[in-house]
């Protein structure tokens, strides 16, 4: 008898450790230990004006992850360098893969700037509101399609806008 | 009578530890249950049996017996406690040797038995669970360009083309533009660039272009993203491009 739980006792004992190392590995999966700052500039083209000039503004996006957290900064400029409006979000961010990362805002803040609004700024306005009123969050993935971090750079896709984007390594 | 390590005196209603020298006279209650329990000792006696009562005095309440029955047991402390047994659904139980602690009843065994397989069955499952999910855990697989395109400047120099886009199918649109883009590239005499990426939002309303490229050892980069709520949509076109200086 005394022998027999030896051996139960014994075979609990290997499946708890083999489940330990399983849980190990999980954790591991999703541990969010990842630091990454980007800096995109970009130049936004509004084409809706049929006859007359294109509308033009410049868009700067600071992207800062830091652990479990990230923040999402969209700053919208005119031609002459007045602000155009911003919107600031922030939200958890998880690592799915290397270079791939789900981003779930859950608070957003926009100021107005001079003038009307930037279409692209209307858009992602648009977009996210839809998302937090309904789900409560508005879920973005990045994946970094190129990057070479001795010349501070990275080429990254935003999903599921689609959106390509080059952008600035920051250290 | 012995019981245990006590003895008890029927007449006088003392038991006594033999060993510790302690002596108690048992109340009413305790002194009833005992004396019902010895004069069946080796068969259960019942809850209602144990409760006795006559004309000189009441029954005892069910809670009585159960207290006697208790305080019986801390008398003949821990090392014989187990010589009073209740026995499931039948009462109660006076031994008359204490069962031995290493080797318990076949109903123990078949207890212990059930919940270190229980122990076992949760463990393995949740190993089962682990496992499993380690396997089915597919990291998310970089993302391919639709198209992958080289182009060449009227000087020889190469760039590479990137479309990328959520499908497979349904990209006329995307590839209308990239024609453009091919185009007006291969017009330029040079150039700094020598990635372009592009790609179309996935309501269509927005094409994204992202030149990489390099000048004098310094990184290059150039984002436009042009919007178009335009039918049908025109986002770039050869003039266009060329105003906004694409050749770089």
């Amino acid at each position: 008898m005394a022998k027999s739980r030896y051996w139960n006792w014994a075979v609990n004992l290997a499946l708890l450790l083999l489940l330990l190392i399983a849980v190990f590995k999980i954790n591991q999966l999703h541990q969010n230990s990842q630091q990454l700052m980007l800096n995109c500039s970009s130049e936004l083209y509004d084409r809706r004006l049929a006859q007359s000039e294109d509308a033009e503004h410049y868009l700067v996006v600071d992207l800062q992850i830091k652990g479990a957290n990230a923040v999402v900064n969209y700053r919208y400029f005119d031609l002459d360098g007045s602000a155009a409006g911003s919107i600031l979000m922030d939200g958890d961010v998880e690592r799915l893969a290397d270079k791939q990362y789900q981003v779930s805002i859950n608070h957003k803040q926009e100021l107005p700037g001079k003038g009307q609004y930037p279409a692209h700024l209307q858009y992602v306005s648009y977009i996210s509101n839809l998302n937090l009123n309904r789900d409560g969050n508005h879920l973005m993935s990045l994946e970094i399609l190129d990057v070479d971090a001795s010349k501070d750079y990275a080429v990254v896709r935003f999903q599921p806008s689609n959106t390509v984007c080059g952008c600035r390594l920051m250290h | 009578m012995r019981i245990g390590d006590c003895w008890f005196d029927e007449a006088s209603g003392e038991l006594t530890h033999q060993h510790d020298d302690k002596h108690w006279h048992l109340p009413r209650a305790e002194r009833h249950v005992l004396t019902t329990l010895i004069a069946h000792q080796g068969t259960p006696v019942s809850k209602f049996d144990l409760r006795g009562g006559g004309d000189e005095y009441p029954p005892l309440s069910d809670s009585s017996v159960a207290r006697a029955v208790c305080m019986l047991r801390s008398y003949l402390g821990p090392e014989h406690e187990m010589l009073i047994e209740t026995v499931k659904g039948k009462g109660y139980l006076l031994h008359r040797h204490t069962p031995s602690k290493a080797a318990p009843s076949n109903k123990t065994g078949w207890r212990y038995c059930q919940r270190h397989w229980l122990i076992t069955a949760l463990l393995a499952l949740l190993l089962l669970g682990s496992v499993y999910y380690l396997n089915h855990h597919t990291e998310p697989q970089p993302s391919v360009p639709l198209v992958k395109q080289a182009l060449f400047t009227q000087s020889g120099q190469q760039l590479q083309l990137m479309l990328y886009a959520n499908s497979r199918t349904n990209n006329q649109l995307l590839l209308q533009q990239a024609a453009v883009i091919s185009t007006v590239v291969q017009s330029c005499h040079s150039t700094v660039w020598h990635e372009i990426y592009a790609s179309l939002s996935h309501d269509k309303q927005v094409l994204n272009m992202t030149l990489r490229g390099e000048s004098k050892g310094q990184s290059l980069v150039r984002n436009l993203k042009i919007s178009d709520a335009r039918q049908p949509k025109d986002f770039i076109n050869q003039l266009w491009l060329q105003g906004v200086n694409l050749c770089g």
